[in-house]
């Protein structure tokens, strides 16, 4: 196997993988997608909502917005243990008339702050007071798209690859080893730390599982 | 209604990009040059933009 990047930006990443197969392609870009962990909102304490929004629709839409997870500092409730932290205490509390931004939150951690302060969540008219405690924590893309750290695909790359624009060309001849992979960053994790997480997460159940089958055996 | 936080086919965080891109097209500017220059490189996040409408409460 032979890794080399051919473009790097903030949160895009496009490499080719040489001498893998589908197979292996796939695996890497259903692990980044559904696997890799990040934090969202996932349940809200509604104290006062006068807005125009029901708060289930509320809920919903602070539950998409993307949040900087420190991977190291959390860890998922189902694998904690005793010490470990699991949840992020976000709270919100405005007053109208204005327009509610993600950037409005106040969040226990300094560290894990939503990704973009402009996100308009709801107008507010004169007087309306907004008041909630939302908590985040860690969860993965197969229990909710929100969890999902980005978009990762893959195209078989031209035998004769030399740049990215060979991509386009439709009649050069398929390699059926080489791949050409797009890992695009939500803001939560970059796309290198997306990377470097699915492969631990693929090594670990990777592991689980040669261990339940030496145990059928 | 309001402008979806993400976009509803590819998952892309987009209601970030969205008073720029109203303010850009009112000031008269070719909204697919506007597009283009806010990182919307997909026709599922575009068409969320194109054709959102804007409601007042």
């Amino acid at each position: 196997m032979e890794i080399s990047i051919l473009d790097k930006k903030d949160n895009e990443l496009i490499f080719m993988i040489k001498g893998i197969n589908n197979a292996i392609a796939n695996t890497i870009r259903r692990t980044i997608i559904s696997d890799v962990p990040t934090l969202a909102v996932d349940e809200i304490n509604f104290v006062k909502n006068q807005g125009p929004l029901y708060d289930e629709i509320l809920a919903h839409r602070i539950g998409l917005i993307p949040i900087k997870t420190d991977l190291k500092a959390y860890s998922l409730k189902e694998e904690a243990t005793t010490k470990a932290i699991t949840e992020l205490k976000l709270t919100l509390k405005v007053k109208g008339p204005k327009t509610v931004y993600s950037g409005d939150f106040k969040s226990k951690d300094e560290k894990c702050i939503p990704v973009y302060n402009n996100i308009p969540l709801v107008t507010l008219l004169k007087d309306k007071e907004l008041v909630l405690e939302a908590t985040a924590v860690l969860g993965k893309g197969k229990d909710h798209m929100k969890f999902s750290p980005g978009l990762c695909y893959y195209v078989n790359a031209p035998v004769k690859f030399k740049d990215l624009n060979d991509l386009k060309s439709e009649d050069s001849e398929i390699s059926k080893e080489n791949f050409v992979f797009f890992i695009e960053s939500w803001g939560q994790l970059t796309p290198k730390q997306m990377f470097d997480e699915s492969m631990d997460i693929l090594d670990k159940n990777l592991a689980e599982f040669s261990k339940k089958i030496e145990k059928a055996k | 209604m309001i402008i979806p936080i993400r976009c509803i086919s590819c998952g892309k965080p987009v209601a970030q990009l969205w008073e720029q891109y109203k303010e850009r097209t009112k000031n008269g500017e070719d909204p697919q040059k506007v597009l283009d220059e806010l990182g919307l490189k997909r026709y599922c996040c575009r068409s969320l933009f194109v054709g959102h409408i804007v409601m007042n409460f």
